[in-house]
């Protein structure tokens, strides 16, 4: 009697997690969702160690960055097909990916640079790289067919510049970050100010009015009140 | 009642200022120049306060003549003042 076949323990487990994905496409269930979303949260954890985790300021935005990804997880549930006979995984990384991606490019610039601008400014900074110029260069240099052909008009490349500029701009509400971690004084802080805005706007006020004042009276009176004031030393 | 009489840490005493406007032309003694800078002043204070649109109150008016805050402020300022209008 020959033995029977016994289906492997890990084709077993393929086929019963992709059973609910064939589940979730026709009942369209909030729980199976859930499951499929706790079944997957390892893939987002997974990118964010993989793509993000090179710098350091990416650190403290991790947990958003996992609110960002579980959302991408959800718009790819929502648009998988899996009687195609794609990986949900395969599917879903890219998902993940350009939901973080957005978040970060969102959140990063102080000023925002709209997306278009910023795909053209990778676009062209990718060319200025391999042909090692400029941006100001090329702008001057660069007739407007070649310009054309990279899709920089001279109002994108404009757009550019400024949003190349914005890159170095900082916030006055910035927290400073001192050597063991973060202070609670903001650059704003810094800066010294003898007095605030009202402040010079009263005295401004207040000298106009005494000017005012000092023009009304009669030579003889403003000469004396000079003199005691020790704003003159003699008469001129 | 009880007189108050401007005082300042530095700044000209009334000899010397009646001796400065004798020598420019307007003749005067101390007392004169003493009377004429209260009278000046109150001038002046009450055409601060006419500006402002308030009616000038004059025991308000004497009682900001007699205030040596009010006197460290003028200080500040008129000399400022005197320096702009010698500009126009």
């Amino acid at each position: 009697m020959e033995p029977m076949e016994e289906e492997p323990v890990l084709e077993k487990t393929v086929n019963k997690i992709d059973q609910i994905y064939f589940e979730y496409v026709s009942t369209k269930s909030l729980k199976t969702r859930n499951q499929i979303v706790k079944q997957n949260q390892a893939l987002v954890t997974y990118i964010i160690n993989k793509y993000y985790n090179n710098k350091k300021e990416y650190t403290l935005l991790k947990e958003d960055m996992m609110q960002e990804g579980i959302i991408g997880l959800l718009s790819a549930i929502e648009g998988y097909k899996p009687e195609l006979g794609y990986r949900f995984s395969t599917y879903a990384t890219w998902w993940i990916r350009q939901a973080i991606n957005n978040y970060l490019l969102n959140v990063e610039p102080i000023i925002h640079v709209p997306s278009h601008v910023r795909t053209a400014n990778n676009k062209i900074q990718k060319k200025l790289r391999e042909e090692n110029i400029v941006l100001q260069d090329y702008i001057n240099n660069a007739g407007s067919k070649e310009k054309e052909e990279d899709g920089c008009s001279d109002k994108m490349l404009q757009s550019i510049t400024m949003a190349n500029r914005s890159k170095n701009v900082c916030s006055m509400d910035e927290q400073i970050k001192a050597g063991n971690g973060e202070s609670s004084n903001t650059l704003k802080d810094l800066l010294v100010s003898d007095e605030n805005i009202e402040t010079r706007y009263g005295n401004l006020e207040f000298l106009s009015l005494v000017k005012n004042a000092l023009k009304s009276l009669s030579e003889k009176e403003r000469y004396i009140l000079l003199l005691r004031f020790d704003v003159i030393k003699e008469i001129p | 009642m009880k007189k108050e009489y401007i005082t300042l840490d530095e700044g000209i005493d009334f000899r010397a200022i009646a001796t400065i406007m004798t020598k420019a032309g307007y003749k005067m003694n101390h007392a004169t120049a003493r009377n004429q800078l209260m009278s000046a002043l109150q001038k002046l204070l009450t055409n601060i306060v006419k500006q402002t649109e308030v009616k000038p109150d004059r025991d308000k008016i004497e009682e900001m003549m007699n205030s040596q805050d009010i006197h460290n402020a003028l200080a500040d300022v008129l000399h400022r003042a005197y320096q702009e209008i010698k500009k126009d």
